[in-house]
Protein backbone atom coordinates (compact mmCIF):
# COMPACT_ATOMS: atom_id res chain seq x y z
CA UNK A 1 0.00 0.00 0.00
CA UNK A 2 2.71 2.75 1.03
CA UNK A 3 4.71 1.04 -2.18
CA UNK A 4 1.80 1.92 -4.11
CA UNK A 5 1.31 5.81 -2.80
CA UNK A 6 5.36 6.17 -3.07
CA UNK A 7 4.76 4.97 -6.37
CA UNK A 8 2.06 7.52 -7.52
CA UNK A 9 3.78 10.56 -5.30
CA UNK A 10 6.90 10.10 -7.45
CA UNK A 11 4.87 10.16 -11.13
CA UNK A 12 3.26 13.14 -9.95
CA UNK A 13 6.41 14.47 -8.60
CA UNK A 14 8.10 13.44 -11.92
CA UNK A 15 6.05 15.61 -13.78
CA UNK A 16 5.92 18.69 -11.65
CA UNK A 17 8.21 18.87 -8.31
CA UNK A 18 6.92 22.11 -8.30
CA UNK A 19 3.18 21.19 -7.50
CA UNK A 20 1.76 21.64 -3.70
CA UNK A 21 1.98 19.53 -1.47
CA UNK A 22 -1.72 19.77 0.22
CA UNK A 23 -2.77 18.54 -3.78
CA UNK A 24 -0.39 15.91 -3.73
CA UNK A 25 -2.18 14.64 -0.63
CA UNK A 26 -5.72 15.21 -2.04
CA UNK A 27 -4.44 13.75 -5.57
CA UNK A 28 -3.30 10.02 -3.69
CA UNK A 29 -5.78 9.98 -1.40
CA UNK A 30 -3.53 10.59 2.06
CA UNK A 31 -2.67 12.56 4.59
CA UNK A 32 -0.92 16.23 4.27
CA UNK A 33 1.78 14.40 6.91
CA UNK A 34 1.81 11.23 5.29
CA UNK A 35 3.08 12.54 2.06
CA UNK A 36 5.82 14.38 3.80
CA UNK A 37 6.97 11.09 5.54
CA UNK A 38 6.78 9.41 2.63
CA UNK A 39 8.67 12.35 0.30
CA UNK A 40 11.19 13.27 3.64
CA UNK A 41 12.18 9.53 3.67
CA UNK A 42 12.78 8.77 -0.58
CA UNK A 43 14.69 12.03 -0.28
CA UNK A 44 16.98 10.86 2.42
CA UNK A 45 17.18 6.93 0.81
CA UNK A 46 18.45 9.25 -2.58
CA UNK A 47 15.47 7.14 -4.42
CA UNK A 48 14.60 11.02 -4.94
CA UNK A 49 17.81 12.49 -6.23
CA UNK A 50 17.51 15.72 -6.63
CA UNK A 51 14.39 18.60 -7.94
CA UNK A 52 15.78 20.01 -11.06
CA UNK A 53 13.96 22.33 -13.84
CA UNK A 54 14.24 21.51 -17.48
CA UNK A 55 15.25 24.80 -19.38
CA UNK A 56 15.97 25.87 -23.18
CA UNK A 57 18.70 27.06 -22.63
CA UNK A 58 18.89 28.49 -26.36
CA UNK A 59 16.18 31.03 -25.25
CA UNK A 60 17.49 32.50 -22.85
CA UNK A 61 21.50 32.16 -23.33
CA UNK A 62 23.25 35.03 -25.98
CA UNK A 63 26.59 32.91 -25.65
CA UNK A 64 26.08 29.42 -27.15
CA UNK A 65 26.61 26.29 -25.20
CA UNK A 66 27.89 23.39 -27.18
CA UNK A 67 27.33 19.87 -26.40
CA UNK A 68 28.86 16.79 -27.45
CA UNK A 69 28.70 13.05 -26.80
CA UNK A 70 31.90 11.57 -26.56
CA UNK A 71 32.13 7.67 -27.07
CA UNK A 72 35.31 6.19 -25.08
CA UNK A 73 36.80 2.82 -24.87
CA UNK A 74 38.94 1.81 -21.90
CA UNK A 75 40.47 -0.70 -20.60
CA UNK A 76 38.62 -2.31 -17.46
CA UNK A 77 40.74 -2.98 -14.87
CA UNK A 78 41.25 -6.01 -12.36
CA UNK A 79 38.43 -5.93 -9.41
CA UNK A 80 37.22 -2.43 -10.04
CA UNK A 81 36.23 -3.30 -13.66
CA UNK A 82 34.85 -0.16 -15.09
CA UNK A 83 33.49 1.80 -12.01
CA UNK A 84 37.04 3.47 -11.49
CA UNK A 85 37.70 5.01 -14.39
CA UNK A 86 33.68 6.07 -14.90
CA UNK A 87 34.50 7.70 -11.09
CA UNK A 88 37.15 9.47 -12.21
CA UNK A 89 35.16 10.93 -15.85
CA UNK A 90 32.41 11.92 -13.88
CA UNK A 91 34.10 14.35 -11.10
CA UNK A 92 34.41 16.90 -14.88
CA UNK A 93 32.06 19.45 -14.57
CA UNK A 94 31.79 19.19 -18.43
CA UNK A 95 30.42 15.51 -17.57
CA UNK A 96 26.52 15.88 -17.47
CA UNK A 97 25.94 12.50 -17.91
CA UNK A 98 27.83 9.37 -18.07
CA UNK A 99 26.34 5.93 -19.22
CA UNK A 100 28.19 2.41 -19.41
CA UNK A 101 26.58 0.82 -22.85
CA UNK A 102 26.91 -1.84 -25.04
CA UNK A 103 28.28 -1.92 -28.67
CA UNK A 104 31.83 -1.03 -30.07
CA UNK A 105 32.62 1.24 -27.04
CA UNK A 106 32.58 1.60 -23.39
CA UNK A 107 31.03 4.89 -22.12
CA UNK A 108 28.72 7.37 -23.78
CA UNK A 109 29.26 10.66 -22.29
CA UNK A 110 27.64 13.95 -22.84
CA UNK A 111 29.79 17.48 -22.29
CA UNK A 112 28.91 20.44 -21.99
CA UNK A 113 31.07 23.37 -22.45
CA UNK A 114 30.82 27.20 -23.75
CA UNK A 115 32.54 26.36 -27.24
CA UNK A 116 34.23 23.56 -29.60
CA UNK A 117 37.62 24.65 -28.87
CA UNK A 118 36.59 24.12 -25.10
CA UNK A 119 35.24 21.11 -25.58
CA UNK A 120 38.30 19.73 -27.59
CA UNK A 121 40.58 20.91 -24.88
CA UNK A 122 38.32 18.91 -22.37
CA UNK A 123 38.44 15.63 -24.53
CA UNK A 124 42.23 15.46 -25.37
CA UNK A 125 43.77 17.31 -22.11
CA UNK A 126 41.97 15.92 -19.76
CA UNK A 127 39.47 13.20 -20.85
CA UNK A 128 41.52 11.01 -23.28
CA UNK A 129 44.79 11.26 -21.01
CA UNK A 130 42.88 9.44 -17.97
CA UNK A 131 44.82 6.20 -17.26
CA UNK A 132 43.12 3.02 -18.99
CA UNK A 133 41.47 5.14 -21.27
CA UNK A 134 42.13 3.85 -25.38
CA UNK A 135 40.30 5.81 -27.26
CA UNK A 136 37.70 8.83 -28.01
CA UNK A 137 35.28 9.68 -30.49
CA UNK A 138 33.56 13.32 -30.36
CA UNK A 139 30.02 13.70 -31.62
CA UNK A 140 28.95 17.12 -31.71
CA UNK A 141 25.29 17.81 -31.07
CA UNK A 142 23.38 19.55 -33.98
CA UNK A 143 20.19 20.29 -32.24
CA UNK A 144 17.94 18.98 -29.21
CA UNK A 145 14.92 18.20 -30.13
CA UNK A 146 13.90 15.89 -27.21
CA UNK A 147 14.84 15.56 -24.01
CA UNK A 148 14.43 14.24 -20.49
CA UNK A 149 10.39 13.36 -22.51
CA UNK A 150 10.29 17.20 -23.18
CA UNK A 151 9.66 18.14 -26.80
CA UNK A 152 11.54 21.40 -27.84
CA UNK A 153 10.23 24.45 -28.72
CA UNK A 154 6.76 22.35 -29.35
CA UNK A 155 3.72 23.36 -27.61
CA UNK A 156 0.33 21.16 -28.21
CA UNK A 157 -2.63 23.72 -27.63
CA UNK A 158 -6.05 22.53 -26.48
CA UNK A 159 -8.24 22.19 -30.03
CA UNK A 160 -11.20 21.02 -28.15
CA UNK A 161 -14.08 23.05 -28.23
CA UNK A 162 -15.16 24.82 -25.22
CA UNK A 163 -18.23 23.02 -24.19
CA UNK A 164 -19.30 19.56 -25.15
CA UNK A 165 -22.05 16.88 -23.92
CA UNK B 1 -47.76 31.68 -50.08
CA UNK B 2 -44.40 31.56 -48.26
CA UNK B 3 -42.44 28.69 -48.24
CA UNK B 4 -42.12 27.69 -44.65
CA UNK B 5 -39.70 24.34 -44.20
CA UNK B 6 -40.30 23.89 -41.12
CA UNK B 7 -44.16 22.82 -42.45
CA UNK B 8 -42.61 19.67 -44.20
CA UNK B 9 -40.20 18.14 -40.99
CA UNK B 10 -41.60 14.94 -40.09
CA UNK B 11 -43.23 14.83 -36.28
CA UNK B 12 -40.62 12.57 -34.46
CA UNK B 13 -37.96 15.01 -35.63
CA UNK B 14 -39.48 18.11 -34.68
CA UNK B 15 -40.14 16.66 -31.14
CA UNK B 16 -36.47 16.15 -30.68
CA UNK B 17 -34.79 19.43 -28.41
CA UNK B 18 -31.86 21.07 -29.77
CA UNK B 19 -28.80 20.60 -27.20
CA UNK B 20 -29.52 22.50 -24.55
CA UNK B 21 -25.79 23.73 -24.30
CA UNK B 22 -25.68 25.88 -27.84
CA UNK B 23 -25.74 28.88 -25.26
CA UNK B 24 -22.88 28.42 -22.86
CA UNK B 25 -21.22 27.45 -26.61
CA UNK B 26 -21.90 31.46 -27.37
CA UNK B 27 -21.29 32.60 -24.34
CA UNK B 28 -17.89 30.90 -24.17
CA UNK B 29 -17.02 32.05 -27.20
CA UNK B 30 -17.12 35.42 -26.96
CA UNK B 31 -14.64 35.49 -23.63
CA UNK B 32 -10.75 34.83 -23.26
CA UNK B 33 -9.23 33.47 -20.19
CA UNK B 34 -12.47 31.54 -19.43
CA UNK B 35 -11.00 27.87 -18.01
CA UNK B 36 -13.34 24.97 -19.30
CA UNK B 37 -14.57 22.15 -16.75
CA UNK B 38 -16.86 21.96 -19.75
CA UNK B 39 -15.54 19.56 -22.31
CA UNK B 40 -16.71 15.86 -22.43
CA UNK B 41 -13.69 14.43 -24.29
CA UNK B 42 -10.19 13.22 -22.68
CA UNK B 43 -7.57 16.08 -22.70
CA UNK B 44 -4.81 13.76 -23.84
CA UNK B 45 -4.08 13.44 -27.58
CA UNK B 46 -4.39 10.18 -29.07
CA UNK B 47 -1.17 7.84 -28.22
CA UNK B 48 1.15 8.68 -30.69
CA UNK B 49 1.65 4.93 -31.56
CA UNK B 50 -2.16 5.11 -32.77
CA UNK B 51 -1.55 8.17 -34.92
CA UNK B 52 1.38 6.98 -36.92
CA UNK B 53 -0.26 3.63 -37.36
CA UNK B 54 -3.00 5.47 -39.04
CA UNK B 55 -0.48 7.78 -40.77
CA UNK B 56 0.98 4.17 -42.36
CA UNK B 57 -1.65 2.92 -43.37
CA UNK B 58 -2.38 5.84 -45.66
CA UNK B 59 0.62 5.61 -47.38
CA UNK B 60 -0.08 2.17 -47.90
CA UNK B 61 -2.96 3.07 -49.73
CA UNK B 62 -5.04 2.01 -47.07
CA UNK B 63 -8.14 4.11 -48.25
CA UNK B 64 -10.86 1.84 -49.44
CA UNK B 65 -14.04 0.59 -48.16
CA UNK B 66 -13.99 -2.26 -45.62
CA UNK B 67 -16.78 -5.06 -45.08
CA UNK B 68 -20.14 -3.73 -43.63
CA UNK B 69 -19.07 -5.59 -40.50
CA UNK B 70 -15.85 -3.67 -40.00
CA UNK B 71 -12.20 -4.72 -40.78
CA UNK B 72 -11.66 -8.34 -39.99
CA UNK B 73 -8.38 -7.59 -37.99
CA UNK B 74 -10.42 -5.19 -35.70
CA UNK B 75 -13.59 -7.54 -34.90
CA UNK B 76 -10.82 -9.93 -33.86
CA UNK B 77 -9.19 -7.28 -31.79
CA UNK B 78 -12.05 -6.08 -29.96
CA UNK B 79 -13.30 -9.88 -29.64
CA UNK B 80 -10.00 -10.37 -28.06
CA UNK B 81 -10.33 -7.12 -25.82
CA UNK B 82 -13.95 -8.06 -24.26
CA UNK B 83 -12.73 -11.79 -23.67
CA UNK B 84 -9.45 -10.35 -21.59
CA UNK B 85 -11.32 -7.29 -20.13
CA UNK B 86 -14.64 -8.68 -19.14
CA UNK B 87 -14.69 -12.37 -19.72
CA UNK B 88 -16.88 -11.88 -22.68
CA UNK B 89 -16.69 -14.42 -25.30
CA UNK B 90 -18.45 -13.23 -28.95
CA UNK B 91 -17.81 -14.60 -32.53
CA UNK B 92 -15.81 -12.44 -34.42
CA UNK B 93 -17.34 -13.46 -38.10
CA UNK B 94 -21.12 -12.95 -36.05
CA UNK B 95 -21.31 -10.73 -33.13
CA UNK B 96 -19.45 -7.99 -34.11
CA UNK B 97 -20.64 -4.65 -36.03
CA UNK B 98 -17.96 -1.87 -36.14
CA UNK B 99 -19.99 1.51 -35.70
CA UNK B 100 -18.98 5.46 -37.15
CA UNK B 101 -18.41 5.36 -32.61
CA UNK B 102 -20.53 4.26 -29.71
CA UNK B 103 -23.08 7.17 -31.01
CA UNK B 104 -24.32 5.56 -34.10
CA UNK B 105 -24.20 1.88 -32.21
CA UNK B 106 -27.21 3.63 -29.82
CA UNK B 107 -29.29 4.80 -32.83
CA UNK B 108 -28.74 2.07 -34.69
CA UNK B 109 -29.87 -0.46 -31.63
CA UNK B 110 -32.69 1.40 -30.93
CA UNK B 111 -33.89 1.28 -34.82
CA UNK B 112 -33.63 -2.15 -34.94
CA UNK B 113 -35.57 -2.39 -31.74
CA UNK B 114 -38.19 -0.37 -31.40
CA UNK B 115 -41.47 -0.01 -33.36
CA UNK B 116 -43.68 2.35 -32.92
CA UNK B 117 -45.39 2.96 -29.62
CA UNK B 118 -42.33 0.64 -27.78
CA UNK B 119 -41.38 2.23 -24.48
CA UNK B 120 -37.65 2.76 -23.67
CA UNK B 121 -36.60 2.97 -20.40
CA UNK B 122 -33.76 5.70 -19.41
CA UNK B 123 -32.26 6.23 -16.62
CA UNK B 124 -31.85 10.17 -16.03
CA UNK B 125 -29.80 12.94 -15.77
CA UNK B 126 -27.94 10.60 -18.67
CA UNK B 127 -25.98 11.50 -22.25
CA UNK B 128 -28.35 13.62 -24.63
CA UNK B 129 -28.55 10.90 -27.03
CA UNK B 130 -30.86 8.28 -25.79
CA UNK B 131 -33.63 9.91 -25.89
CA UNK B 132 -33.19 11.63 -29.23
CA UNK B 133 -32.75 8.55 -30.58
CA UNK B 134 -35.71 6.81 -29.05
CA UNK B 135 -38.02 9.92 -30.27
CA UNK B 136 -36.11 9.44 -33.70
CA UNK B 137 -37.02 5.62 -33.87
CA UNK B 138 -40.71 6.73 -33.35
CA UNK B 139 -40.18 5.20 -29.63
CA UNK B 140 -41.30 6.39 -26.33
CA UNK B 141 -38.83 7.40 -23.39
CA UNK B 142 -39.70 6.62 -20.10
CA UNK B 143 -37.30 8.71 -17.95
CA UNK B 144 -36.19 6.98 -14.46
CA UNK B 145 -35.14 9.23 -12.08
CA UNK B 146 -31.56 8.40 -10.63
CA UNK B 147 -31.41 10.30 -6.78
CA UNK B 148 -28.55 11.70 -4.97
CA UNK B 149 -29.31 9.67 -2.25
CA UNK B 150 -29.09 6.33 -4.11
CA UNK B 151 -25.34 7.92 -5.57
CA UNK B 152 -27.02 8.35 -8.74
CA UNK B 153 -27.17 4.63 -8.66
CA UNK B 154 -30.41 1.92 -10.57
CA UNK B 155 -32.29 0.42 -8.32
CA UNK B 156 -34.36 -2.53 -9.37
CA UNK B 157 -37.41 -0.72 -7.49
CA UNK B 158 -36.68 2.50 -9.86
CA UNK B 159 -37.36 0.49 -13.04
CA UNK B 160 -40.11 -1.70 -11.64
CA UNK B 161 -42.16 1.45 -10.89
CA UNK B 162 -41.47 2.51 -14.60
CA UNK B 163 -42.32 -0.86 -15.94
CA UNK B 164 -45.75 -1.21 -18.39
CA UNK B 165 -46.79 -3.73 -20.72
CA UNK B 166 -44.68 -1.36 -23.58
CA UNK B 167 -41.52 -1.69 -21.84
CA UNK B 168 -39.12 -3.32 -24.14
CA UNK B 169 -35.45 -1.40 -23.89
CA UNK B 170 -33.78 -0.61 -21.09
CA UNK B 171 -30.87 1.89 -22.00
CA UNK B 172 -27.66 1.48 -18.89
CA UNK B 173 -25.13 4.02 -19.13
CA UNK B 174 -22.71 2.99 -16.11
CA UNK B 175 -20.00 4.80 -15.37
CA UNK B 176 -22.35 7.45 -16.02
CA UNK B 177 -22.20 11.01 -18.18
CA UNK B 178 -22.75 13.32 -16.63
CA UNK B 179 -22.81 11.89 -12.54
CA UNK B 180 -19.91 9.71 -12.59
CA UNK B 181 -21.89 6.86 -10.72
CA UNK B 182 -20.58 3.42 -11.68
CA UNK B 183 -22.60 -0.14 -11.11
CA UNK B 184 -20.98 -2.77 -9.31
CA UNK B 185 -21.05 -6.26 -10.39
CA UNK B 186 -23.80 -7.13 -7.40
CA UNK B 187 -25.99 -3.80 -8.19
CA UNK B 188 -25.91 -4.94 -11.81
CA UNK B 189 -26.96 -8.77 -10.90
CA UNK B 190 -30.02 -7.37 -9.47
CA UNK B 191 -31.49 -5.38 -12.37
CA UNK B 192 -30.65 -8.38 -14.54
CA UNK B 193 -33.15 -10.22 -12.76
CA UNK B 194 -35.83 -7.22 -13.78
CA UNK B 195 -34.63 -7.13 -17.07
CA UNK B 196 -35.58 -10.90 -17.24
CA UNK B 197 -38.57 -10.92 -15.23
CA UNK B 198 -40.13 -8.29 -17.90
CA UNK B 199 -38.55 -9.73 -21.24
CA UNK B 200 -36.21 -6.75 -21.52
CA UNK B 201 -33.68 -6.51 -23.95
CA UNK B 202 -31.08 -3.88 -22.03
CA UNK B 203 -28.46 -1.34 -24.27
CA UNK B 204 -25.30 -0.97 -22.23
CA UNK B 205 -23.62 1.80 -23.68
CA UNK B 206 -20.04 1.14 -21.85
CA UNK B 207 -18.02 3.91 -23.66
CA UNK B 208 -16.91 5.00 -19.39
CA UNK B 209 -16.28 1.52 -18.80
CA UNK B 210 -11.99 1.64 -18.93
CA UNK B 211 -12.64 4.49 -16.62
CA UNK B 212 -13.82 2.56 -13.58
CA UNK B 213 -12.11 3.66 -10.04
CA UNK B 214 -11.84 2.50 -6.70
CA UNK B 215 -13.66 -0.96 -8.32
CA UNK B 216 -13.63 -3.16 -11.49
CA UNK B 217 -15.37 -2.23 -14.50
CA UNK B 218 -18.09 -5.13 -15.47
CA UNK B 219 -20.02 -5.89 -18.43
CA UNK B 220 -23.66 -6.02 -18.31
CA UNK B 221 -23.21 -8.81 -20.45
CA UNK B 222 -21.28 -10.59 -18.26
CA UNK B 223 -23.60 -11.12 -15.55
CA UNK B 224 -25.21 -14.62 -15.93
CA UNK B 225 -28.21 -15.06 -18.17
CA UNK B 226 -27.77 -11.45 -19.92
CA UNK B 227 -25.35 -11.92 -22.79
CA UNK B 228 -28.27 -12.88 -24.97
CA UNK B 229 -30.58 -9.91 -23.99
CA UNK B 230 -27.76 -7.32 -23.85
CA UNK B 231 -26.60 -4.89 -26.54
CA UNK B 232 -23.10 -4.01 -25.69
CA UNK B 233 -22.24 -0.62 -27.05
CA UNK B 234 -18.60 0.71 -26.49
CA UNK B 235 -15.77 2.21 -28.29
CA UNK B 236 -12.14 3.99 -28.54
CA UNK B 237 -13.16 7.59 -28.00
CA UNK B 238 -12.85 7.69 -24.41
CA UNK B 239 -10.29 4.96 -22.78
CA UNK B 240 -7.95 5.79 -26.15
CA UNK B 241 -8.58 9.18 -26.09
CA UNK B 242 -10.03 9.19 -29.57
CA UNK B 243 -12.76 10.94 -29.98
CA UNK B 244 -12.53 12.26 -32.93
CA UNK B 245 -11.51 9.10 -35.14
CA UNK B 246 -15.33 8.24 -34.71
CA UNK B 247 -14.60 4.09 -34.20
CA UNK B 248 -17.02 2.42 -31.76
CA UNK B 249 -18.70 -1.40 -32.00
CA UNK B 250 -21.90 -3.11 -30.96
CA UNK B 251 -21.49 -6.64 -29.79
CA UNK B 252 -24.19 -8.79 -29.21
CA UNK B 253 -26.29 -11.97 -30.29
CA UNK B 254 -25.91 -12.80 -34.18
CA UNK B 255 -29.58 -12.49 -35.12
CA UNK B 256 -29.45 -8.80 -33.60
CA UNK B 257 -26.72 -8.42 -35.66
CA UNK B 258 -28.04 -9.82 -38.59
CA UNK B 259 -30.67 -7.02 -38.23
CA UNK B 260 -29.03 -4.04 -37.03
CA UNK B 261 -26.48 -4.87 -40.10
CA UNK B 262 -28.82 -3.47 -42.61
CA UNK B 263 -29.29 -0.13 -40.87
CA UNK B 264 -25.78 0.27 -40.93
CA UNK B 265 -25.07 -1.05 -44.73
CA UNK B 266 -27.79 1.40 -46.17
CA UNK B 267 -26.41 4.44 -43.76
CA UNK B 268 -22.59 4.08 -43.34
CA UNK B 269 -21.91 1.46 -45.19
CA UNK B 270 -18.45 1.22 -43.04
CA UNK B 271 -16.61 3.31 -40.52
CA UNK B 272 -14.10 5.24 -42.14
CA UNK B 273 -11.20 2.91 -42.80
CA UNK B 274 -7.92 4.91 -41.09
CA UNK B 275 -10.03 5.08 -38.09
CA UNK B 276 -10.36 1.55 -38.13
CA UNK B 277 -6.68 1.05 -38.29
CA UNK B 278 -5.72 2.94 -35.90
CA UNK B 279 -8.16 1.19 -33.70
CA UNK B 280 -6.45 -2.22 -34.58
CA UNK B 281 -3.05 -0.32 -33.61
CA UNK B 282 -4.78 0.90 -30.01
CA UNK B 283 -6.13 -2.61 -28.90
CA UNK B 284 -2.86 -3.70 -29.77
CA UNK B 285 -0.19 -1.67 -28.53
CA UNK B 286 -2.12 0.88 -27.11
CA UNK B 287 -3.49 -0.64 -23.71
CA UNK B 288 -0.89 0.24 -21.19
CA UNK B 289 -1.97 4.14 -22.72
CA UNK B 290 -5.34 3.35 -20.91
CA UNK B 291 -3.54 2.90 -17.66
CA UNK B 292 -1.44 6.09 -17.63
CA UNK B 293 -4.33 8.23 -18.82
CA UNK B 294 -6.50 6.49 -15.87
CA UNK B 295 -4.14 6.70 -13.18
CA UNK B 296 -3.89 10.61 -14.34
CA UNK B 297 -8.00 11.20 -14.11
CA UNK B 298 -8.15 9.14 -10.64
CA UNK B 299 -5.62 11.80 -9.26
CA UNK B 300 -7.79 14.37 -10.63
CA UNK B 301 -10.71 13.15 -9.44
CA UNK B 302 -9.39 12.42 -5.75
CA UNK B 303 -8.39 16.10 -5.56
CA UNK B 304 -11.41 17.55 -6.66
CA UNK B 305 -13.34 15.14 -4.35
CA UNK B 306 -11.42 16.53 -1.12
CA UNK B 307 -11.35 20.08 -2.50
CA UNK B 308 -15.18 20.35 -2.99
CA UNK B 309 -15.47 18.92 0.46
CA UNK B 310 -13.65 21.35 1.73
CA UNK B 311 -15.16 24.36 -0.01
CA UNK B 312 -18.73 22.99 1.54
CA UNK B 313 -20.36 22.20 -1.86
CA UNK B 314 -22.24 18.88 -1.57
CA UNK B 315 -21.25 15.96 -4.16
CA UNK B 316 -21.48 12.42 -3.91
CA UNK B 317 -18.17 10.82 -4.89
CA UNK B 318 -18.15 9.80 -8.72
CA UNK B 319 -16.70 6.72 -9.43
CA UNK B 320 -15.96 6.57 -13.08
CA UNK B 321 -16.09 8.67 -15.98
CA UNK B 322 -14.03 12.09 -15.97
CA UNK B 323 -17.17 13.87 -14.38
CA UNK B 324 -17.86 15.24 -11.10
CA UNK B 325 -21.78 16.55 -10.56
CA UNK B 326 -22.11 18.59 -6.99
CA UNK B 327 -25.59 20.15 -6.28
CA UNK B 328 -25.62 23.50 -6.26
CA UNK B 329 -29.05 23.59 -4.88
CA UNK B 330 -27.95 25.42 -1.27
CA UNK B 331 -27.21 28.13 -3.12
CA UNK B 332 -30.09 29.73 -4.05
CA UNK B 333 -29.31 29.49 -7.69
CA UNK B 334 -31.07 27.10 -10.43
CA UNK B 335 -28.86 25.02 -12.35
CA UNK B 336 -28.87 27.29 -15.37
CA UNK B 337 -28.46 30.62 -13.35
CA UNK B 338 -25.41 29.00 -11.61
CA UNK B 339 -23.51 28.13 -14.42
CA UNK B 340 -23.89 31.61 -16.27
CA UNK B 341 -22.72 33.36 -13.33
CA UNK B 342 -19.99 31.24 -12.63
CA UNK B 343 -18.71 31.61 -16.48
CA UNK B 344 -19.92 35.41 -16.74
CA UNK B 345 -18.56 36.02 -12.42
CA UNK B 346 -15.38 33.61 -13.00
CA UNK B 347 -14.93 32.48 -16.50
CA UNK B 348 -15.20 29.13 -15.22
CA UNK B 349 -17.50 26.68 -17.77
CA UNK B 350 -19.08 24.12 -16.35
CA UNK B 351 -22.65 22.56 -17.62
CA UNK B 352 -26.39 22.71 -16.56
CA UNK B 353 -27.21 19.29 -15.11
CA UNK B 354 -30.79 20.25 -16.96
CA UNK B 355 -28.70 19.67 -20.31
CA UNK B 356 -28.68 15.92 -19.28
CA UNK B 357 -32.88 15.42 -18.06
CA UNK B 358 -35.05 17.57 -16.00
CA UNK B 359 -33.50 15.75 -12.77
CA UNK B 360 -30.15 17.38 -13.27
CA UNK B 361 -31.40 20.53 -12.13
CA UNK B 362 -30.23 21.50 -9.02
CA UNK B 363 -26.86 20.06 -10.24
CA UNK B 364 -24.02 20.77 -12.41
CA UNK B 365 -21.23 19.00 -14.62
CA UNK B 366 -18.19 19.35 -13.98
CA UNK B 367 -15.54 17.52 -16.37
CA UNK B 368 -11.95 17.06 -15.38
CA UNK B 369 -10.32 16.21 -18.43
CA UNK B 370 -7.95 18.90 -18.47
CA UNK B 371 -4.70 19.89 -16.40
CA UNK B 372 -4.44 19.55 -12.40
CA UNK B 373 -3.30 23.23 -12.90
CA UNK B 374 -6.74 24.17 -14.57
CA UNK B 375 -8.31 22.36 -12.25
CA UNK B 376 -6.89 23.99 -9.27
CA UNK B 377 -7.24 26.91 -10.49
CA UNK B 378 -10.98 26.67 -11.81
CA UNK B 379 -11.79 25.53 -7.93
CA UNK B 380 -9.94 28.43 -6.76
CA UNK B 381 -12.28 30.45 -8.28
CA UNK B 382 -14.99 28.33 -7.78
CA UNK B 383 -14.71 28.87 -3.83
CA UNK B 384 -14.73 32.44 -4.82
CA UNK B 385 -18.00 32.27 -6.18
CA UNK B 386 -19.62 30.03 -4.05
CA UNK B 387 -18.41 32.27 -0.69
CA UNK B 388 -20.26 35.34 -2.59
CA UNK B 389 -23.09 33.30 -2.72
CA UNK B 390 -23.24 32.70 0.36
CA UNK B 391 -22.85 36.47 1.93
CA UNK B 392 -26.13 37.05 -0.10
Amino acid sequence: MTKDIKMEILTILSENSRIDRDTVAAMVGCDRETVDRLIAKMEEERVIMKYTTIIDWEKINKEATVYARIDVQVQPQREVGFDDIARRICRFPEVKSLLLVSGKFDFAVMVEAPTMMAVSNFVSGKLATIDGVKSTWTNFVLKKYKENEVIYGEEDGDHRQVVTL
Amino acid sequence: MTFDPSHYINDSIRAVRPSGIRKFFDLCAGSKDIISLGVGEPDFVSPWTIREACVYSLERGYTMYTSNYGLPELRHEIVKYLEDRFGLSYNEATDIIVTVGASEAIDMALRALISPGDEVLIPEPCYVSYQACTLMSHGVPVPIVTTEENGFRLTPADIEAKITPKSKVLILSFPNNPTGAAMSRKELTALAEVAKKHDLIVISDEIYCELTYEKEPVSMASIPGMKDRTIVVSGLSKSFAMTGWRVGYIACHPDFIAEMVKIHQYTILCAPIMGQKAAVEAFRNGRKEIEKMRAEYDHRRRYIVDRVKKIGIDMVTPEGAFYVFPSVKKFGLCSDEFATRLLREQKVAVVPGTAFGESGEGFVRCSYATSMKNIVEAFDRIEIFVNQLRKH
